[in-house]
């Protein structure tokens, strides 16, 4: 039996701003289990960064705002509301960076260009566990080099600037798991990579979830990205989970329309096949859609679809699918 | 396919090609020398073929297309364009008031739909103004070429009133391809044209391209780093690496048969839908810096099959031929050990 790290339960959130409202999430509900690996694929706007950054409360609020549900973090076999929690207190400090831990896109805007790397790697280290300053530098050149930091003693006293983008993606991720987290999200940690680099990074994010057993979450616009690196998947449309499965069923037998759509517009090199572009465009995150989210883009688009929002069901082998079609 | 090996007379050849940029160090800068970010780089593109230049960043490839429109001077090496009346230029050469009248035969389609689009002007004066600046002035035949165009690119001529920022960014990008189109282009050079959009729009795009590139009868240099989007689009692909053409083929054999470690690595590296497990020789080591190559063939660092000899000479790019479907194909690669590692 799986046990439950990390639960949303019917969320849905929305964005207020000068320009109007969002509905940013819908009907939210996923579970992340301790030692998984999830990846969460969509285009932009689908709310799958917003997902990722929920549980450790790194949205504005109250621009930010979750109207339904709750977030069910579990620590030490105790359920932990995350969103009863204050933004910035005590208990969320303490998940926050120990034990559901994050790395990002671009690691320039993320690191800080006035530090060092060592300065900014031990204030972290310090901050969650017992270690002295002798005691969390060693363990941050350890990580540095378990990231395959090359010179990871030099590289502890440089500053971020003076790194290249690979060599940036490797100090956030020796950053993200040292201490150790039961959680990583990694939101589009390569998209700003060259691919030879990207496929050293995911090599290295693979490695270290399996020899820290501790579940991932990987995020990304890119199904050819998750499709080694991931047991699990949740497709993502504005707002919406649409289908969610074991790899190999959403890879091999996609039941919705996007994402069987989405896998036959990505050119790819090892097929011939021609590309079958989805039709139209993602609607403007500000423009209110009754029904399926997706029915204006869909082929199988019926009267039903327009009018109600498709339930999240589940079919066999736990595959679940949010389409009245399927 | 394109043939690209006899018949044919080439629209554009770019001849050992060079774009040295010197670093002067600065207050803050503790670096002085030079960048050889184009070194010697050499193709051919012929009528209606779209030849694609890929590489990882840095690599140069963005350079070489500006420097073929001119968008930056380059330090050395030929561009001969052959014009629509027959003409053979070196855009090298020429002043740019000398170019002035072939511009409207040279277009180009930018990355970021965002920023290449002036917010201040309506679509209509968009499409209209490379029109303008060729010498058009009768509002009537301005109107209409640039009704025809937003059509051709699957926009409506209601479209044509509003502004930029009414538009997503896959249309921005079809507004950016009209605007490159309209003065009836015979060469575009495309940069990086689908990598900012969503990968749902980014296949509307491609097809839009092949589609016009047909019935204009259009030749494209298409730049990119995807190389699952260039051999979609491409009949002929012109690999980059640190500065230089590292292969040359047509797409079907350079994808199916590369004659260079580096391809080689590069397609390896790529993920694949149907893959499941994380692969184990990948690529290691980083792209180096352009300011200080390493010595002799600058991939003999990262190169798995490196021997003494590729420390210190470099490679020339030869030719090889090879046989698709019986026909024989021209291809180039710039390694010295092609014969042993490929068998060739």
């Amino acid at each position: 039996m799986r046990k439950k790290l990390l639960e949303y339960r019917n969320i849905a959130a929305q964005f207020n701003t000068i320009e109007g409202q969002t509905n940013t999430l819908n009907d939210i509900d996923l579970t992340i289990y301790e030692g998984m690996s999830l990846g969460i694929v969509g285009e932009s706007g689908c709310g799958k960064s917003v997902t990722a950054r929920l549980p450790i409360r790194l949205l504005p609020e109250p621009m930010f705002k979750v109207t339904n549900g709750d977030v069910i973090y579990h620590h030490n076999g105790e359920p932990f509301e995350v969103l009863k929690a204050k933004q910035n207190g005590k208990e969320i400090n303490k998940i926050r960076g120990k034990e559901i831990s994050m790395i990002f896109q671009e690691p320039m805007s993320s690191l800080s260009p006035i530090h060092t790397v060592g300065s900014q790697m031990i204030e972290l280290i310090m901050q969650h566990t017992d270690m002295d300053k002798t005691e969390a530098k060693e363990h941050a050149i350890h990580m540095l080099e378990r990231a395959r930091v090359p010179r990871a003693r030099d590289v502890y006293d440089d500053y971020t600037f003076q790194l290249s983008g690979g060599m940036r993606q490797r100090v956030m991720i020796a950053m993200g798991v040292s201490c150790s987290p039961r959680l990583l999200f990694a939101d589009e940690p390569t998209t700003a990579l060259d691919v030879t680099i990207q496929a050293q990074i995911l090599g290295l994010i693979k490695d270290i979830q399996r020899e820290q057993n501790m579940a991932l979450v990987l995020i990304t616009h890119d199904l050819a990205v998750v499709a080694n690196m991931v047991e699990e998947i949740a497709v993502f449309y504005l707002g919406y989970i649409v289908e969610q499965g074991t790899t190999d069923q959403i890879l091999k037998s996609p039941k919705h329309p996007y994402t069987k759509a989405l896998i036959a517009s990505i050119p790819t090199l090892h097929t011939n096949e021609s590309l079958k572009p989805i039709k139209g465009s993602i609607p403007d995150p500000y423009s209110k859609i009754t029904g399926c989210p997706f029915w204006m883009r869909c082929d199988k688009v019926t009267a039903k679809c327009r009018e109600e929002v498709p339930p999240f069901v589940t079919h066999e082998n736990e595959h679940k699918v949010r389409c009245f079609e399927a | 396919m394109m043939d690209n090996s006899t018949n044919t007379a080439p629209l554009v050849e770019v001849e050992a090609l060079q774009m040295h940029f010197s670093m002067k160090g600065g207050a803050f800068s503790r670096r002085k020398g030079v960048i050889k970010a184009v070194d010697g780089v050499n193709f051919k593109i012929y009528p209606n073929e779209t030849f694609g230049l890929v590489g990882e960043s840095g690599c140069g490839k963005t350079t070489v297309g500006r420097a073929i429109l001119k968008a930056i001077q380059p330090t050395a090496g030929k561009v001969i364009y052959h014009s629509k009346k027959g003409e053979k230029i070196d855009f090298v050469t020429m002043s740019n008031k000398e170019l002035r009248p072939y511009r409207q035969e040279v277009q180009m389609i930018f990355q970021d739909p965002y920023s290449s689009l002036s917010p201040r002007m309506t679509v209509q004066e968009i499409l209209e103004e490379p029109l303008r600046l060729a010498g058009h002035t009768d509002k009537k035949y301005l109107y209409d070429q640039a009704v025809d165009m937003i059509q051709q690119v699957g926009l409506r001529s209601s479209h044509l009133m509003r502004y930029p920022h009414a538009f997503s960014g896959g249309q921005r990008q079809r507004i950016g391809i009209a605007r490159a189109l309209i003065t009836r282009p015979r060469f575009i050079v495309a940069d990086e044209a689908v990598s900012a959009l969503d990968v749902s729009v980014q296949a509307q795009i491609l097809e839009i391209l092949a589609e016009l590139k047909d019935k204009l009868d259009l030749s494209f240099l298409f730049i990119s780093h995807d190389l699952s989007v260039v051999k979609y689009l491409c009949d002929r692909v012109g690999v980059m690496y640190l500065g230089r053409i590292v292969e040359v083929a047509p797409t079907e054999s350079l994808f199916s048969n590369p004659l260079h470690p580096y391809t080689e690595a590069l397609m390896h590296a790529i993920p694949d839908i149907n893959e499941r497990e994380i692969r184990g020789d990948i690529l290691a080591g980083e792209i180096p810096d352009a300011a200080n190559p390493p010595s002799g063939c600058a991939f003999h660092n990262r190169c798995k099959y490196a021997k003494d000899k590729c420390k210190t000479d470099v490679p020339a790019l030869r030719e090889f031929t090879d046989t698709i479907e019986g026909q024989p194909i021209l291809r180039q690669s710039a390694c010295h050990f092609v014969e042993e590692i490929y068998n060739k």
